[in-house]
């Protein structure tokens, strides 16, 4: 049948643009694409608004935008122009859009020190005392959440129709990036666990489909079930937790567990056990050591995925999750320390992984999952403001980091940097913007990082013991060998490989754009710790104001200095070591690899894990599902089903003989019925 | 007169004899035979209890006889069976009549 | 009483098994069983407890004892029998020794109906069916090879009447028994048991019917 939609036309060959052509035109679409959403918006606001304010509770529309969009790509896609990638990046503008109206009306809501916390939603389900209810709850830890995913959500799209042009399945891309932004946009603002927990296994299934995107390739598909896999493997354990939380409240309602739990309504063995199940999905979700080795496999997916989902947003449910329910942390005794611990060695093991990786993707996978690590230490000492503060200026660098790299692989076609070099000289915008993220993510003054690493570092040091600050500032110099080490291979020395130098090009501005963006964010980010920014917002205080434990007066953020500087003085002397040993062709480094060959192998190897857990599977799962098949083929099979009915064969085929068709026989069995029914008589009845 | 207990005693070794000579012997008319003599005593059964127990009715005499004209319909059609099979299969032997067995 | 009884019942059982194992005729049968019986006679009389309970037999009794003895005999003959012709003689002396028992009980009419169906048709027609099948002519075994079943079943089925026979409390008087009018029975037939009277006629009817139809030869 045929739909009264536009049919697809056949691809046109667009000629070479001159940069002017380019840059007028995508103003020009830029404006005309701004005025329509900002009308939709409009019409929006004139259904939702009253008296000129955005009730903040309200913010479950921004998500309504991107799931819309969903919908709209996944029926129509095929018979949009440009397959419809405009709608995603329309609906991620409204919902960035809708989000300024929000934060403005957030904040217009302090009043007495404090902040108004808006909620909102249905009952969705009543059964008895059971009920599931979609409902919305937003502070301020999911408006700086909102604030992440919507920027780096846009920006991956904007760099998606210059990465991904001429890819099969594009337009499918897109439908999945809009239903990935709506169900962390829903995760964010849930107010109970249940809906958390339907939105968090949503992005762990998106995060499988768009890792196995390149699905033709057998290593994508096995890297997009060892990522669902392993991130389920601490889902049942989330479930576990909120199941175990509901039953001593319930409830499935956050704000009202918390409350349980601070007030000491859960006995501490019981508290105990139920955060550490809800803590397990966050270990999975957010990479943490043991379950990290997803991530790293997870660089097989298209880079703005990585981007999206493995640096910025996804990976960050874990730590949103420890830090909306950190007041239970801090009441069940000893799991904040299990949160620092593990985070503490999360980042200290994947930064070492990090210094030997020759994938550049790969070096920034485990940079990721060693600031994961950092951010869930600092959720560990007690600090929430620096834990949130971290998130944001780590999405945007990171992020950033992602989309330098998909343009070098765009322009190269090799992810391994041994094959790069000198990249700097064909590429300078690249080069620039991964530079200014390197740095941001080493902490160097005055980039975002620095804020925001400095803060944590405070955190640790007011409430915790010296030896994890020791740690983390080991691991400060750590992240500036591995930064610099990546930046100096791949775009400065010689070029290792002519043939890919000779077609290195920069990438197109729909791609540059975006990195200009982050780096700008990168750069800025960090200064609304402090009171300036945030009074010119409208509210008193900066970014420790804003971001406030629980029923706490806000900190003022303090800056450190001597802290700030000594963390500074490592990460240069990070980048001073990097460029020392990886001068030239590398000899020192590969001269110290040499050197002790079996710490190296050890690191190389990503200290076994992967072939652990392999082994766990081959003897484990394999061992128990030889033992289950044997079952199943010997007393099933052939004693069940095979037994019975050779039971029964042989039963007939005995018993058949006495069917002699003789009359004899059978006057003799009526005979024999006879007497036998008459002693029977006799003993019952029996005078 | 004749204690009732040795009458039926009687009628209870003769069908006794019946029913063996029913399941033992191979002839199908002897099988007939010994069928009769079952028959004859529990013929025997029922006078004596007519006699002895309700003399005021005739029940028992009239089932004897009743008895009687049975089996002798019975015998005259079982006979016209055998001498059918005897006709088809050449023999009247119960035991080689088994074309329904397994 | 009983024992005498069993010991007549002894002798018949003894003079079938003669039959059993020779398989001779009539005659060099039934000698030896009368002679046996005449003996036992001898020693009762000779004995204790028939002197003592003399006084107490009736003559019927007597009579009942012998009578009961040759039917026991014929019955044995039937089923223990190695000649089929023999057989059918020996089933004519148990239908005549019923209908002596018949008599005994008081209830001759019977006992000449017994006579007169029985021993003038049901045995004729025995002895038609066995000519016409020829059933003498091969000699061969006439006991089937399920014979110790049967033999274990019959025991049973005695075993099991007999006690119920001594068992039992007979509503009614056990001892002695009236005779019954034949008027009795001639207004019972036409009066009470009018039906079953018709459908018997009716049974016999389809008996000839279906005795015809079965053993007539199809005319090709």
């Amino acid at each position: 049948m045929l739909l009264p939609l536009p049919m697809p036309r056949a691809a046109r060959r667009y000629q070479r643009l001159h940069p002017t052509a380019w840059a007028w035109w995508s103003a020009l679409a830029g404006t005309i694409a701004i005025g329509v959403f900002v009308a939709i918006v409009a019409v929006i606001f004139a259904i939702l608004d009253i008296n000129g304010h955005f009730d903040p509770g309200n913010a479950w529309i921004m998500p309504v935008f991107t799931g819309v969009a969903f919908i709209l790509l996944v029926l129509f896609r095929n018979f949009l122009p440009r397959k419809g990638d405009f709608i995603s990046i329309f609906a991620i503008a409204g919902a960035l859009t809708i989000f300024f109206f929000v934060l403005h009306d957030f904040v217009g809501g302090y009043a007495n020190g404090a902040f108004t916390v808006y909620r909102s939603g249905f009952d969705w389900l009543n059964v008895g005392d059971f009920t599931l209810r979609i409902g919305f709850y937003v502070d301020q830890i999911a408006i700086v959440m909102l604030f992440v995913v919507c920027v780096v959500a846009f920006m991956v799209n904007v760099y998606s129709t210059g990465y991904m042009k001429g890819e099969p399945r594009y337009g499918w891309f897109f439908a999945m990036l809009s239903l990935f932004a709506t169900a962390m946009m829903t995760l964010v603002l849930a107010d109970n666990f249940l809906l958390m927990y339907v939105c968090w296994e949503l992005v762990g299934f998106c995060s499988f489909i768009l890792i196995g995107f390149y699905y033709e390739r057998r290593s994508a598909i096995e890297a997009a079930k060892k990522a669902f896999i392993t991130t389920r493997a601490g889902d049942v354990g989330f479930l576990i937790g909120i199941i175990l939380f509901w039953r001593a409240t319930g409830t499935f309602d956050i704000q009202t567990i918390i409350n349980a739990a601070v007030t000491h309504k859960i006995s501490d063995a019981y508290l105990i056990t139920a955060t550490l199940f809800l803590y397990l999905g966050a270990v999975g979700k957010s990479a943490q050591v043991p379950l990290h080795v997803w991530l790293p496999d997870a660089m097989e997916g298209p880079t703005p995925v990585s981007a999206l989902i493995h640096a910025a947003t996804m990976v960050v449910a874990g730590v949103y999750l420890v830090a909306r329910t950190l007041p239970i942390f801090e009441a069940a005794p000893g799991c904040a320390t299990v949160v620092l611990v593990v985070g503490v060695i999360t980042a200290l093991m994947a930064a070492i992984i990090a210094i030997v990786q020759t994938d550049l993707k790969k070096v920034i996978a485990y940079s990721t999952i060693s600031n994961l690590g950092f951010m869930m230490a600092a959720l560990g000492a007690g600090t929430v403001t620096g834990a949130m503060f971290h998130l944001m200026t780590h999405a945007f660098f990171k992020a950033l980091l992602f989309l330098g790299a998909g343009s070098v692989i765009h322009a190269t076609g090799t992810q391994e940097m041994g094959e790069m070099g000198g990249l700097g000289r064909k590429m300078p915008w690249t080069a620039l913007t991964f530079i200014i993220a390197g740095v941001a993510n080493a902490g160097i003054f005055p980039l975002a990082g620095f804020w925001s690493k400095d803060e944590v570092l405070k955190g640790v040091l007011d409430h915790q013991n010296a030896t994890y600050l020791i740690l983390l500032l080991a691991w400060v110099f750590i992240s500036g060998v591995y930064t610099m080490r990546m930046i100096k291979l791949t775009f400065f020395g010689r070029p290792r490989d002519a043939h890919i130098y000779e077609h290195a090009h920069e990438s197109p501005p729909n791609m540059l754009l975006p990195l200009f963006v982050l780096a700008i964010l990168s750069v800025v980010a960090g200064f609304v710790a402090f009171e300036g920014v945030g009074q010119a917002l409208g509210f008193p205080g900066g970014f420790g104001r804003f971001v406030t434990p629980y029923g706490e007066a806000g900190e003022v953020l303090q800056v450190v200095y001597p802290l700030a500087w000594g963390a500074t003085a490592l990460a240069l002397l990070g980048f001073v070591v990097a460029l020392y040993y990886w001068a030239g062709v590398g000899e020192r480094a590969a001269a110290v690899a040499r050197a002790l060959p079996d710490l190296y192998d050890l690191v190389r190897n990503k200290f076994y894990f992967d072939d652990l857990y392999q082994a766990l599977v081959n003897y484990g799962t394999l061992g128990v599902g030889r033992v289950v098949a044997w079952f199943d083929r010997q007393v099933v099979n052939d004693t069940g089903v095979d037994g019975t009915a050779g039971l029964t064969g042989f039963t007939g085929y005995e018993l058949k003989l006495t069917e002699t068709g003789k009359i004899p026989t059978y006057a003799l069995y009526i005979a024999l019925g006879v007497v036998v029914l008459a002693f029977v008589a006799f003993s019952v009845y029996g005078k | 007169m004749i204690p009732l207990d040795q009458v039926v005693g009687l009628s209870a070794l003769l069908f006794a004899l019946g029913v063996y000579g029913v399941l033992s012997r191979r002839n199908a008319i002897l099988v007939l035979m010994a069928v009769e003599l079952m028959l004859n005593a529990v013929n025997i059964n029922f006078i004596a209890f007519a006699t002895y127990l309700a003399p005021d009715r005739a029940t028992g005499l009239i089932f004897a006889i009743f008895i009687i004209v049975v089996a002798a319909a019975e015998v005259g059609l079982g006979l016209a069976i055998i001498l059918r099979i005897y006709r088809n299969e050449r023999t009247a032997n119960v035991d080689e009549v088994d074309q329904l067995k397994w | 009483m009983e024992a005498l009884f069993g010991v007549f019942a002894v002798l018949a059982f003894l003079a079938a098994l003669r039959l059993v194992f020779a398989g001779a005729s009539l005659v060099t049968t039934l000698t030896p069983a009368a002679v046996l019986l005449l003996a036992g006679l001898i020693l009762l009389i000779l004995s204790h407890e028939f002197v003592n309970a003399l006084p107490a037999l009736h003559a019927s009794q007597v009579v009942f004892y012998i009578v009961g003895a040759l039917a026991i005999t014929g019955g044995m003959g039937v089923v223990f029998s190695r000649d089929i012709v023999h057989a059918a003689l020996y089933l004519i002396m148990t239908l005549l020794m019923t209908a002596g028992v018949f008599v005994l009980l008081a209830a001759e009419f019977l006992a000449l109906v017994q006579i007169l169906l029985y021993g003038g048709a049901v045995v004729i027609l025995l002895v038609f069916a066995l000519m016409l099948t020829r059933a003498n002519i091969p000699r061969q075994r006439l006991t089937g090879a399920q014979w110790p079943f049967g033999l274990v079943v019959g025991a049973g089925v005695g075993t099991a009447l007999l006690i119920m026979a001594e068992k039992t409390i007979w509503p009614g008087n056990a001892t002695s028994g009236q005779a019954i009018d034949i008027t009795r029975i001639g207004v019972a037939l036409f009066d009470s048991y009018a039906i079953p009277f018709e459908i018997a006629s009716l049974v016999l009817l389809v008996s000839l019917i279906g005795a015809i139809v079965i053993a007539r030869t199809e005319e090709r």
